[in-house]
C-alpha cells in the first residue's frame, strides 16, 4: 500500500479528517474493494498498537508503583527508625535518672541521717549594747531555726565582732538557706585560720555542705581528712559516710 | 515532592511528557495508596488487590484526564477514590464475594475499566519478547502516535527528530516493520486478538 493511501487511512481511523474529506473518502470506501480491505487491516493494526500501548502504559504505573511502595516503606521504615531513637532516647534518659538518682538518694539519705544544726548558744548580757543585743537576736533566731533571718542579724554585725563561733554559725546558716557557695567560703574562713576550736566543725559541716550541694569528690577529701584526724569531731559519722560513698 | 493542586495534578496527568505523568501518579500514590490499602483490605482485600486497584485506577484516571474528562472534578483525590472504589466492588462482584451492590455502589462515578484491556503479566511478558524486534523507538513512535494520538509535531520535540519529515518516515518505516513482525508471528496475531 502507498504511503499516501495509508496515510488517508490513518487519519480516517484517527478521526482527522475534516467533513467534507470524510464524505468523500467514505464513498470511496462504498466503491473501492482494495481500499476497504486496506482500511479493515489497518483497523486491526491499531488495535494491536492499542494493546501494545496499553502494556506499555501499564509497564510504566507499574515502575511508578515500584518506586512510590519503596518510597512509602522507606518513610515508614524512617518513621520507625525515628521513633526507635526516640524511644531510645527516652530510654536513655529514664535509664541515666534512674541512676542518677541512685546515686543521688544515698547522699540524700546520707544528709538526713547525719546532719544536725550545731547548738550554738550566744548568751545575754544584762547591760549589752546594741550590738550584743543584735547578736543576741541572731542566736535566738538561729536556734529558733530561723536561719534567713538570723543571717540578717549576723550580716549586722560591725567585723570586730564576727569571731569563730559566729562564723560557724554563719557557715551553717547559709548550708540551711540553700546558700552553698557562702556556706563553704564562711567556713573555709575557720579552716584556713585553723580555729583550734572550730576549724573541725567547720570541716564537717564543709563535707555536709558539698554532699548536700551533689559534690561527691569534694565530700569525701574532707570526710578523710575527718577520718584521718584523732579525735575529731564527728569523725566517725565521718568513717560511716566514707563507707557509704565508697 | 510538594503538593500539587487539582489544577496541576490534571495538567501533569495530561501532559505528554512522561516524567510529568509519572509525578502525578507518585504524588497520588503519596496521598492515596494507604487510604485506598485501608479500604480494600477492611473489604475483604489482600494488599496485593489493593496494588493491582490503585495501578487501574491509575489508568482509568490517566485516560480520563487524556479525554479532557476531569475538568468538571471538584476534588480529584476524592474521584480518585471513588474510582478505586468502584473498581473494587466490580472485582468483589466478579469474584462473588459480594452478592448485591451497595447503596453506595450506584453513586460511584462509572469509568472505563481498564482491567479487559490490559494483559496479564504472563503476556505481556511474552509481547514484549516478541516486540524486541521493533525496538524501543519504533515502537514509542507508534505508540505517541496510534495510542496516544499526538501530532507528529510532538513527537518530533519528544523524539528529538530533526523534522516532522524525518518523523513521518520513521513512523511509515515503523509500521512496516510493525506488520512484518505480526505476519512472522501467528502467535502473536492470536495474543494481540
Amino acid at each position: 500500500m502507498k504511503e499516501h493511501m495509508e496515510n488517508q487511512i490513518d487519519a480516517y481511523l484517527l478521526g482527522r479528517m475534516q467533513s467534507d474529506e470524510l464524505k468523500e473518502f467514505e464513498n470511496r470506501l462504498l466503491r473501492d474493494k482494495e481500499l476497504a480491505q486496506g482500511v479493515e487491516t489497518r483497523r486491526q493494526l491499531l488495535q494491536y498498537i492499542d494493546t501494545i500501548g496499553e502494556a506499555a502504559l501499564k509497564n510504566r504505573v507499574q515502575a511508578v508503583h515500584q518506586s512510590a511502595k519503596k518510597t512509602l516503606s522507606t518513610n515508614r521504615t524512617h518513621k520507625t527508625v525515628r521513633f526507635l531513637k526516640y524511644a531510645a532516647a527516652v530510654l536513655t534518659l529514664i535509664t541515666a535518672s534512674y541512676f542518677l538518682m541512685r546515686s543521688l538518694a544515698p547522699k540524700q539519705n546520707i544528709y538526713d541521717t547525719y546532719y544536725q544544726a550545731y547548738d550554738l548558744s550566744f548568751g545575754t548580757r544584762e547591760e549589752g549594747s546594741s550590738d550584743d543585743e543584735v547578736l543576741t537576736l541572731a542566736g535566738r533566731l538561729y536556734s529558733n531555726g530561723n536561719y534567713v533571718e538570723a543571717l540578717q542579724q549576723f550580716n549586722a554585725l560591725p567585723d570586730s565582732l564576727i569571731n569563730a563561733k559566729i562564723n560557724l554559725a554563719k557557715g551553717i546558716s547559709y548550708l540551711e538557706s540553700g546558700q552553698y557557695s557562702n556556706a563553704i567560703a564562711t567556713l573555709q574562713l575557720l579552716i584556713d585560720a585553723k580555729d583550734p576550736v572550730y576549724e573541725g566543725h567547720a570541716r564537717w559541716y564543709q563535707a555536709m555542705t558539698y554532699i548536700k550541694s551533689n559534690k561527691r569528690m569534694e565530700a569525701k577529701i574532707l570526710l578523710q581528712q575527718i577520718a584521718a584526724e584523732s579525735e575529731s569531731f564527728n569523725q566517725q559519722q565521718a568513717k560511716e559516710i566514707l563507707d557509704l560513698l565508697e | 515532592m510538594d503538593r500539587l493542586s487539582d489544577d496541576l495534578l490534571i495538567e501533569k496527568l495530561k501532559s505528554t511528557v512522561y516524567t510529568d505523568n509519572d509525578e502525578a501518579m507518585s504524588f497520588l500514590y503519596k496521598v492515596m495508596y494507604r487510604k485506598v490499602a485501608y479500604f480494600i483490605q477492611k473489604n475483604k482485600g489482600t494488599e496485593q488487590d489493593a496494588d493491582d486497584i490503585f495501578q487501574d485506577a491509575l489508568i482509568a484516571l490517566y485516560k480520563l484526564s487524556k479525554a479532557d474528562r476531569l475538568q468538571s472534578v471538584n476534588n480529584v483525590q476524592a474521584y480518585f477514590f471513588s474510582i478505586c472504589k468502584n473498581l473494587w466492588y466490580k472485582t468483589l462482584k466478579k469474584n462473588q464475594k459480594i452478592t448485591g451492590l451497595t447503596e453506595e455502589h450506584h453513586l460511584l462515578p462509572e469509568v472505563e475499566v481498564p482491567m479487559q484491556a490490559i494483559l496479564s503479566k504472563e503476556k505481556n511478558q511474552l509481547l514484549n519478547q516478541l516486540l524486541g524486534n521493533l525496538g524501543e523507538q519504533c515502537k514509542q513512535i507508534l505508540i505517541h502516535y496510534y495510542y496516544e494520538r499526538l501530532k507528529m509535531k510532538e513527537i518530533k520535540k519528544l523524539m528529538n527528530f530533526s523534522s516532522e519529515q524525518v518523523t513521518k518516515n520513521k513512523k511509515f518505516a515503523c509500521m512496516k516493520k510493525l506488520k512484518e513482525i505480526i505476519n512472522a508471528n501467528p502467535s502473536l496475531e492470536a495474543l494481540l486478538k
